[in-house]
């Protein structure tokens, strides 16, 4: 049955998937109606949202909203758990590159709140174990590490240090005192090498200095020591360099996805869904099989809609790039609903949408690659891939999307609009999205249907 | 005259940046240091402003900034991007267990130098390096064993007087005193906070300890000089690393057994956590505090607010009197 | 072509009938903002008919705008203040180029282009510092009007500080530096001050002249002096500033902009 793109609340979703179901869907182990996590796992903020009607879209949601429970089956099957902390994107590479071994990222315990609307109690639980709402809504994982609701106790957990945000790294230190054990690795503040420096390209376009490199590879090297001793198998280089053929392969599906969906004259795809499959690049929702058949899908899905000239976003919404993950889901609906479409986004982990080198020993290009992290390095170098990426998107406006207490926002957000408006003129707005907004829609609504009038006038000048 | 170099961190060793020849100064001892009152944007820490704001109307001196916390990190983005061009960022390893951190905090300190050399420092002597760092040894243990018997005030003065020239103050001791002894522990506790400790000892308190980031803790380097041929250079890398009392570490277990025995040594009977607004890594300490060391926990955060006076000395006096 | 402009602020309901082909304003008017905003600006609206001598039926299109407009459902259509006061200005003084709107509890900084477009902004509504809000908390607090305010603040000669960044313990703040003697004119003029230092930080650094000054918070003497003090340039306040909001919604009902509106 050929059904138009549109978007659907989770009733109208009740509805099509009988239809799907009627019409022989065929789904993996994982699927089933979207209620079914209202009812079980709570995720009351679903009956907020807006999705995209494609089976491609319902495989993705229903990917990420079992994660919980892939990792206490894989804990059942006798898989080694590996929680990795902070990189977004190097660690887990690794971790999937040894049999029997799945990694994810507590962190994204982040994002419970807002679909549970609260209803997990874990920002509270967290105040009363000492870390309070000035800090990022990633301060949840520490009551679901001590609860044992969510995620299963990883068995080893492993953090980046140095160069990250301080909130971060505040709420972890916490954790370890809390006696979860933490092995820290060091990611030094990425700089310029210096005139006469030996110096290495990452990705990205960007550069550093080879002592820099060097110093995060051996950083990997103590890591991948302590990841074959957790799978009992020395992590070798043929190994890892397998795991990073397969992880450049769900890059390479996801950059594909990006082009079309953000490239396209209209949005084939809605722009929550494209956060949450960007997501998956970071450690692959603990299945990196799994999410490369899940993107396959969705970038099949999207082509056929260009190529039929359907879209969900009309191609006179205002393209805006977007820069950080929002801790209120519903956000991604509003932009749309207001007449705005994402043609770009930096949801702060690039690094793990580029491509790691293939023609490098494995944990040099690993370690390259781990530097090429945004949030290492200089804001300017983050803001002028901003600008670049704004540029090939045709970007009309950027919304720079600010995480309640997290400390790199501060600053960053000023930086980058501040090169945004010098290089490229755009308007560039900064909004704060707490893990759940329906309060402050009223002024989040205002704030960006002012940047789409005024990205729309500008068209007319 | 030599040119002056500010340092937001007392990690970052003041006696290499005299051994170039220039002079080092703890931008928190500048008289003209300030923080605020400024409308800051939401979550900006007034210490990482003032230095960024400082940097920005001191092009002809140059100023170091530190990784220790991302506030810093990215207020020396800021800076550059308004047009320091003296700025340097000096990378501060988190971790500190590993060899790979001893040779990165090394490396750094090279290339500081090499930074000090573009803006007219001098090549580095190994015995002046060498002198300097038995004057500075020596004058951190005079401090240091002044610091318990000496008043709150008057060692958080002379503590600023070294950061800012290396220079030492004979201190008087205080004199003895049943106010309830406290620690004051956290972020940069600058010259207009020490009133804070004159509201202390009004409200019957005593700071005990002062364990905040530039007082204190900060005296901690130590450079040994073995029998036969230490380079200095080593000694100094060793004195400094060996010796890093600090919240950004990571694990952070050093700050908790450099203050154990203090505490207990002290009778410490309270603890007032000090810390900007904004600043996350001291911040999330308090429950930890209060888990370790069993002691009540007072937090109070430096706002940059002179309004926020009242404030501030209401809960201080509250929190003696509970202990009391 | 008459077009009318509603602007639904937190504080008052300002309205603006204007002629498109003849260019200029045929009636304005403002009322107290209330729960019942719809039929308080409804009936502003017919205040303004019979003021003009028109009926409802003469006007083109009604265009809503301020914190109240999804409110007002007789409008044909809604736009921000943003674009609403940046047109508004434009209309009446052409080479603005940055426009300060502060009003009862939000405040605006907007940089506009050539032709009035915007290029870029920035709000802060989610604070009260900042904002007419905080005049009025110390005109209640003192007993006084807002004229009386700004009389006293005009003799000031010595502004104090405030440096309470929040409104709730810059009262405080206030109470403590009268009991302490500081003549009241410095107190008011510090808190003029305090207001433009916390826009000038929401403005950041793309204050570019001329720079024109709009809200109701304008017409208080006094502000446009404290801002041109924090912002270091000539700051003009804009005719009419209290309807400089109304009349970019009423153009934005009118033909020419009917094209490039955004219609959401």
């Amino acid at each position: 049955m050929n059904t138009s793109p549109r978007k659907l609340n989770l009733d109208e979703w009740d509805d099509r998937y009988e239809q799907l179901r009627r019409d022989g869907l065929r789904e993996a182990g994982y699927g089933g109606p979207l209620r079914r996590h209202v009812v079980r796992e709570k995720d009351f903020r679903l009956q907020q949202l807006q999705f995209d009607n494609s089976p491609a879209a319902l495989r993705l949601w229903n990917f990420l909203l079992t994660e919980n429970e892939r990792l206490h089956q894989a804990r059942a099957n006798g898989h080694k758990i590996v929680g990795t902390m902070k990189d977004l994107g190097t660690v887990p590479v690794m971790a999937y590159a040894l049999p029997g071994v799945r990694a994810f990222y507590p962190d994204g315990a982040w994002w419970t709140p807002c679909l549970m609307e609260c209803s997990d109690k874990l920002l509270q639980q967290a105040e009363a174990m000492g870390i309070d709402a000035s800090f990022c809504p990633v301060r949840a994982m520490l009551p679901a590490f001590e609860n044992g609701e969510h995620f299963p106790q990883p068995d080893l957990l492993v953090c980046s240090t140095g160069a990250v945000c301080d909130d971060f790294s505040a709420i972890a230190q916490r954790l370890e005192h809390l006696g979860h054990p933490i092995f820290w690795w060091e990611i030094p503040r990425r700089r310029q090498p210096a005139p006469g420096e030996m110096a290495c390209a990452l990705p990205g376009n960007l550069a550093a200095p080879k002592i820099q490199v060097d110093c995060v590879r051996t950083e990997l090297q103590r890591i991948g020591k302590a990841l074959g001793h957790l799978a009992g198998k020395t992590l070798e280089d043929d190994c890892l360099a397998a795991g990073i053929r397969a992880a450049n392969q769900a890059r390479r599906l996801l950059d594909s996805l990006r082009r079309t969906v953000y490239f396209a004259p209209a949005a084939p795809l809605p722009a929550l869904e494209m956060l949450v499959a960007e997501m998956l690049a970071i450690h692959f929702c603990s299945d990196r099989e799994e999410t490369i058949v899940v993107l396959d899908g969705l970038l099949a899905e999207v082509q056929l809609r260009v190529r039929r000239n359907q879209f969900i976003v009309s191609a006179e919404a205002v393209r805006i790039f977007w820069v950080n993950p929002v801790a209120d889901l519903r956000a991604m609906n509003l932009l749309e609903e207001l007449g705005g479409r994402i043609c770009g986004s930096d949801y702060m982990f690039t690094h793990a949408l580029d491509l790691i080198p293939e023609n490098l020993p494995p944990l040099e290009a690993l370690a390259r690659t781990a530097l090429a992290d945004p949030m290492v390095g200089p804001t300017s170098d983050r803001a002028m891939r901003i600008v670049r990426e704004c540029q090939a998107g045709h970007a009309e406006a950027v919304v720079v999307s600010r995480i309640p207490g997290a400390s790199h926002c501060a600053r960053e957000g000023e930086i980058i609009r501040e090169i945004v408006r010098q290089t490229i003129g755009i308007p560039a707005i900064e909004l704060e999205i707490p893990p759940v907004c329906d309060a402050l829609l009223p002024s989040l609504g205002s704030r960006l249907q002012a940047l789409v009038e005024t990205a729309r006038d500008r068209r007319t000048k | 005259m030599q040119m002056d170099v500010f340092l937001t961190s007392p990690w970052i060793p003041a006696e290499w940046i005299r051994a170039h020849g220039l002079q080092p100064r703890g931008i928190w001892s500048a008289e003209t240091f300030q923080h605020g009152p400024w409308p800051l944007s939401a979550g900006v820490c007034a210490f990482a402003e003032a230095a960024v704001r400082f940097a920005e109307a001191r092009t002809n001196s140059a100023v170091i900034f530190s990784t220790a916390c991302d506030q810093l990190r990215r207020g020396f983005d800021t800076a550059i991007l308004r047009g320091q061009s003296r700025a340097f960022l000096f990378n501060l390893p988190a971790t500190w267990q590993t060899a790979a951190a001893t040779q990165m905090f090394r490396s750094e300190l090279e290339r500081l130098g090499q930074f000090l050399l573009a803006i007219g420092g001098r090549a580095p002597s190994p015995e002046v390096l060498r002198q300097d760092l038995l004057q500075s040894s020596r004058t951190r243990k005079r401090l240091l064993e002044s610091a318990s018997a000496s008043s709150p005030r008057g060692f958080a003065e002379a503590v600023a007087r070294f950061h800012w020239d290396g220079a030492f103050s004979p201190l008087q001791p205080a004199a003895p005193t049943n106010h309830i002894p406290l620690a004051l522990v956290g972020g940069p506790f600058l010259a207009p906070h020490w009133k804070l400790l004159d509201e202390i000892e009004a409200a019957g308190g005593r700071v005990a300890l002062n364990a905040t980031e530039t007082v204190e803790c900060s005296l901690s380097p130590t450079f040994e000089f073995e029998a036969g041929a230490n380079h200095p250079f080593d000694v100094l890398v060793h004195g400094y690393w060996d010796n890093i009392i600090g919240v950004f570490q990571r694990p952070n277990t050093r700050l908790y057994s450099w203050l154990k025995p203090r505490l207990a040594s002290r009778h410490v009977r309270g603890i007032v956590l000090w810390h900007f607004t904004g600043c996350d890594l001291w911040r999330a300490e308090a429950q930890t505090f209060r888990e370790t060391f069993g002691l009540p926990v007072l937090l109070l955060e430096a706002s940059g607010e002179p309004g926020a006076a009242p404030r501030e000395i209401n809960r201080l006096q509250a929190f003696v009197e509970t202990l009391r | 072509m008459i077009c009318a402009g509603i602007d639904a602020g937190s504080r008052s309901i300002k309205a603006v009938l204007f002629d498109t082909d003849r260019s200029h304003i045929l009636a304005s008017g403002l009322t107290d903002q209330s729960v019942e905003q719809e039929r308080l600006a409804a009936e502003l609206f017919e205040k303004l008919l019979k003021k003009a001598g028109l009926e409802r039926s003469q006007i083109s299109g009604v265009v809503a705008t301020g914190y109240g407009r999804n409110a007002i459902r007789f409008a044909d259509t809604t736009i921000t203040e943003i674009t609403c006061h940046a047109r508004g200005v434009h209309r009446l003084v052409p080479d603005a180029r940055t426009i300060i709107e502060i009003g009862g509890q939000d405040s605006k900084v907007i940089s506009l282009e050539d032709g009035g477009h915007v290029r870029d902004f920035a709000m802060n509504d989610r604070c009260a510092a900042g904002t007419g809000r905080f005049l009025e908390m110390v005109a209640a607090r003192l007993d006084m009007n807002w004229e009386k305010l700004a009389e006293l603040a005009r003799q000031s000669k010595k502004p104090a500080l405030i440096s309470n960044m929040c409104v709730v313990f810059a009262e405080t703040e206030i109470i403590g530096l009268l009991a302490d003697g500081k003549p009241l004119p410095d107190v008011v003029a510090g808190v003029q001050n305090s207001i433009a230092t916390r826009v000038s930080a929401l403005a950041g650094r793309f204050v570019s002249p001329p720079v024109y000054f709009t809200g109701g918070v304008a017409l208080q003497a006094g502000m446009a002096r404290a801002l041109e003090e924090v912002l270091a340039c000539t700051v003009r306040v804009a005719p009419q500033p209290q309807f400089t909001g109304a009349l970019g919604a009423a153009l934005s009902a009118g033909p020419a902009n009917k094209a490039g509106d955004s219609g959401l």
